[in-house]
């Protein structure tokens, strides 16, 4: 008991009152359409570990029938991406938390086969890994700026 | 270094033109309080960040705002798609449009170009988070503003996105301001600049 007190007392706590990483977890209950076909979803875009908890929630991946294959993937790694983030940053302030650190290890696993699913698909996210082998698909496709890469 | 991802950080897909809302977001390009000036503010303090921590928020934060420098850009370059002649002078558009075409330039909705005395680097712990928490909420604001300004739903999602990062961006940098005040003497915070007396004669 007397250890707990002296924990939360220096870095090695996480914000047990509630704040700082845990708020997103209120934002999860309010509902939100997806910018393309205006079908309610749930705001689990920005948090993708309801996917494993919460089975009264629709899947991520396939509960917006408006999109095909790689819009889908790239739609699945921006909300897995935004998730990582969220992370990172509140682990930059609280390095030991233990909930939030086995979080990210376990997104990024996910990420980490998201991103071959997507880059056998659609081509490559990045330089430093791309896996193009007769020509140079870096600089082919839609560009993230333009309407149709959305 | 910095590696690039070919995607936005969150969708922007905006149907209908509107020269005229470009001309106001553009702000958030340029303008004091955008995000070019949010990133280079927090790249460059985090270099004077004597505790590590915090210049790692630094970082990941300052990166995030380019990610967002750029989800400004496509929004501004989707506002300003398939312009006639007609609806850039309607519009107001003609006085940027006459020396950046449909370019995407940075300045504020004033026409002022970007401009470093946007930021500060003071190079003291204390006095730097405290301007990195008003600048997002100055941040917050203008987002606020164009909120006010547009019914479109296509800008207004993208736009609330990023309205709220400014708001967690502001709860990280409360946090790091904690942090480093734990660190300090207790019974005078500013006794001394950790950035640059605890540097003096070591190497």
């Amino acid at each position: 008991m007397m250890n707990d007190y002296n924990r939360s007392r220096t870095e090695n706590r996480c914000r047990a009152d509630g704040r700082g990483y845990s708020d997103s977890r209120s934002r999860m209950d309010q509902r939100s359409s997806c910018p393309l076909c205006e079908q309610n979803r749930c705001a689990t875009r920005r948090y993708s570990e309801t996917r494993s908890t919460r089975s009264d929630l629709p899947n991520n991946s396939t509960d917006c029938s408006c999109k095909n294959g790689c819009d889908q993937l790239l739609y699945s790694l921006q909300k897995l991406d935004f998730s990582i983030y969220e992370l990172v940053l509140y682990l930059d302030a609280y390095p030991h938390c233990e909930e939030a650190l086995s979080m990210y290890n376990h997104l990024v696993t996910q990420r980490k086969e998201l991103i071959d699913e997507y880059e056998r698909q659609c081509g490559p996210i990045g330089i430093l890994g791309n896996k193009s082998t007769t020509s140079w698909d870096w600089v082919k496709g839609t560009l993230p700026w333009e309407y149709g890469a959305n | 270094m910095w590696a690039y991802e070919k995607k936005l950080q969150y969708p922007v897909k905006i149907k209908n033109p509107n020269p005229k809302l470009a001309q106001i977001i553009i702000s958030q390009l340029g303008g004091p309080d955008g995000e070019l000036a949010a990133s280079m503010r927090y790249l460059n303090q985090r270099y004077s960040m004597p505790n590590k921590k915090v210049a790692g928020l630094l970082t990941d934060i300052g990166t995030e705002e380019l990610a967002h420098l750029e989800m400004v850009a496509a929004i501004l370059y989707q506002l300003t798609r398939n312009l006639s002649e007609k609806e850039i002078n309607d519009s107001g558009f003609a006085t940027y449009f006459v020396d950046h075409t449909t370019g995407i330039y940075p300045v504020a909705a004033s026409g002022v170009p970007t401009d470093m005395k946007y930021i500060g680097v003071k190079g003291d712990v204390i006095a730097d988070l405290n301007e990195d928490l008003a600048a997002e909420q100055k941040a917050r604001v203008t987002y606020d503003n164009i909120l006010r300004l547009t019914d479109d739903p296509d800008v207004r999602d993208p736009i609330k996105y990023l309205r709220e990062r400014e708001l967690v961006h502001y709860q990280r940098f409360s946090d790091a301001l904690r942090i480093t005040a734990d660190e300090l003497d207790k019974k005078n915070f500013y006794a001394f600049n950790p950035a640059f007396d605890m540097k003096k004669g070591k190497n």
